[in-house]
C-alpha cells in the first residue's frame, strides 16, 4: 500500500513539475517577447550576423538558439528566410 | 481467481500489454501485468510504467471465480506465449500465494505480487476529444512519424505533433529539424476549439501496434498531461510532451526555382541502389547528389571506399530553372521515397534553391508531404 500510495505521489508531483514548468516557459516567453519582437525587424547588419552565427554551427531560430547546431536546420533556414 | 481460456486469446491479450509494464525493477509493482477476472466485464489486463498504461480485455473466457491479482509482465508473457494451443486454466493458489498456469497435465507455479500497490491507469476527464478510422490514423502516423528525432536537446522534436485547427482539420506533423512530414485530415467532429498536443515517439510504435486498417472508430481524448486512445476494449494512456511545438507553417517553402516530376519506382529503386553506398567517414552521413537537366534526373553517389553510382532517369519533367544541381542526405530521401513507392505512379520534387528545403508530394494525393533540407557541401557554396 505504502509503495502505492508513493507512485501516485510521484505521479502528482511529476503533474505539479509539468504544471510549473509550463508556467515558467509562460513566464520566460513573456519576459523574452520584447527581444524577439526586436528581432522580427533585424535588418542588414543583424541579419549578417545570424547568418553567421548559423554558419559557424549554432542554431539561431527561436526554439533552439544559440544551441550546438547538428546539421542543417529547417526551422533555422526558415527564420532567417523570412529576415 | 480461476478461469479457462484460449491459449490464442490469452496471448493476444498479454502480448498487447506487457510492453507498457517497466522493464526496471526497481518498483515491482510497475513491471507487472495486473489480471483482473470479472464476470461482468470478463478478463481484463493492464499495465503501466507510469509514462505509458495499455489496459485490454476479452469476453472470450470462461470466468469460475472472479479475482485480481498482478504478475511479473516479462516472466507472465514470455511463458503464455511459449504454451501449447489449447485451453490454459488460470487459478490462484490461497495457499502458496502463487498462479497456477494449467495446460493440459502440465502446470506452472508462477510467483505473485501484491495488486494493492499497482497504481491503476492515470486516467482522468478529458478535456478534449477527436474520433477517426483506425485506417486514417494508421495511415497518418506512418506517413509522419518516422521523420521525429530520436534524441534531441528539445523534447518536442522526439514526438508528434497533433494540431487540431479551427475548421476541424487536424495535421500531423513530424520533424527532427532536418526534414518535415505533415499530414491532413478533416475531422467529423465540428466546432472544434483549436488545440493541439505532442505524443511521444514511443507512444506512437506502441499504438500503431494496435491499428488496423478498418474504418472502425478510433477516439483520441487529451487531459492536461495525458492523451488517452480508446477504441472497443482497448484503451492507451500516454504522457504528453511538454513544451511548445515550433511554427512548422513556415518551413514548408512556398516559392520554388524548380521543380520535377518523376517516376516513384524508379526514383524509389536508384535510392536504394545509392544506399549501399557507405557514407564517408569524415562526413559520416551518406550523400546523394541530384543533377537535373533536359529530361534526364542524374544520381550521383560516391564513396572513396566503394566507388560510385551513377544513375541516369530519362523521362522526367523538369520545370523553371535548368541545369539544377542539390545534394541530400542518402537515407532521409530514401525513407520518403519508399512511402511514395506504393503510392502512386509519380513523385513530385519542387526546388527553391541548392540550399533551400525541398518539397516532395504526390501529384495524385494533396493530405501528405515532405519538406528535406539539402545538404550543404564544399561545392554547395
Amino acid at each position: 500500500m505504502i509503495i502505492r500510495e508513493l507512485i501516485l505521489e510521484v505521479g502528482e508531483l511529476k503533474e505539479r513539475i509539468a504544471n510549473l514548468e509550463k508556467s515558467m516557459a509562460l513566464y520566460e516567453e513573456e519576459t523574452r517577447l520584447p527581444a524577439v519582437t526586436e528581432n522580427l525587424f533585424l535588418q542588414g547588419e543583424s541579419y549578417e550576423k545570424l547568418g553567421r552565427l548559423y554558419k559557424e554551427g549554432y542554431h539561431v531560430c527561436p526554439a533552439s538558439f544559440g544551441q550546438v547546431r547538428q546539421g542543417e536546420c529547417l526551422f533555422c533556414i526558415a527564420f532567417m528566410e523570412k529576415e | 481467481m480461476k478461469f479457462i481460456i484460449e491459449k490464442g486469446q490469452l496471448s493476444t491479450l498479454t502480448t498487447l500489454v506487457h510492453r507498457a509494464a517497466s522493464n526496471k525493477a526497481t518498483i515491482p509493482a510497475l513491471s507487472g501485468i495486473l489480471i483482473e477476472a470479472s464476470r461482468e466485464k470478463g478478463l481484463t489486463m493492464t499495465a503501466t510504467d507510469m509514462e505509458i498504461g495499455i489496459k485490454t480485455s476479452t469476453e472470450q473466457v470462461d470466468i469460475i471465480e472472479e479475482g485480481t491479482v498482478l504478475v511479473n509482465a516479462q516472466y507472465f508473457s514470455d511463458f503464455i506465449k511459449l504454451l501449447p494451443d489449447s485451453p490454459v486454466t488460470i487459478s490462484l493458489n490461497h495457499e502458496t500465494s502463487k498462479l497456477d498456469i494449467t495446460y493440459g497435465r502440465s502446470t506452472g507455479h508462477i510467483n505473485i505480487y501484491d495488486n494493492q500497490e499497482h497504481p491503476g491507469l492515470p486516467v482522468k476527464e478529458a478535456l478534449e476529444k477527436i474520433t477517426l478510422p483506425q485506417k486514417v490514423l494508421r495511415e497518418g502516423l506512418k506517413k509522419t512519424a518516422f521523420a521525429a528525432a530520436h534524441n534531441h536537446f528539445r523534447q518536442v522534436f522526439t514526438g508528434v505533433l497533433f494540431d487540431i485547427l479551427e475548421d476541424g482539420m487536424l495535421k500531423i506533423v513530424a520533424s527532427d529539424t532536418h526534414r518535415l512530414t505533415q499530414y491532413t485530415y478533416m475531422l467529423e467532429e465540428k466546432g472544434l476549439e483549436p488545440f493541439n498536443f505532442i505524443i511521444p515517439i514511443r507512444t506512437i510504435n506502441e499504438i500503431l501496434r494496435v491499428l488496423d486498417d478498418s474504418e472502425e472508430k478510433i477516439s483520441i481524448c487529451t487531459t492536461e498531461n495525458h492523451v488517452v486512445f480508446q477504441k472497443p476494449r482497448f484503451l492507451l494512456v500516454s504522457r504528453l510532451i511538454e513544451g511548445q511545438y515550433p511554427s512548422y507553417d513556415n518551413v514548408i517553402p512556398g516559392t520554388f526555382k524548380t521543380e520535377v516530376d518523376i517516376d516513384a519506382y524508379k526514383f524509389t529503386t536508384a535510392l536504394e541502389r545509392a544506399r549501399i553506398v557507405p557514407a564517408d567517414e569524415r562526413i559520416k552521413i551518406p550523400q546523394i547528389q541530384i543533377y537535373l537537366e533536359g529530361q534526364e534526373a542524374v544520381f550521383k553517389t560516391y564513396s572513396e571506399m566503394m566507388g560510385e553510382i551513377i544513375e541516369v532517369i530519362e523521362g522526367v519533367d523538369i520545370k523553371g530553372e535548368s541545369p539544377f544541381k542539390i545534394v541530400f542526405n542518402t537515407n532521409y530521401l530514401l525513407e520518403i521515397a519508399r512511402i511514395y513507392a506504393g503510392e502512386g505512379e509519380k513523385v513530385n520534387i519542387k526546388f527553391s534553391g541548392s540550399l533551400s528545403p525541398a518539397l516532395i508530394t504526390n501529384p495524385e494525393r494533396d493530405n501528405y508531404l515532405y519538406v528535406i533540407v539539402p545538404l550543404r557541401t564544399s561545392t554547395s557554396n
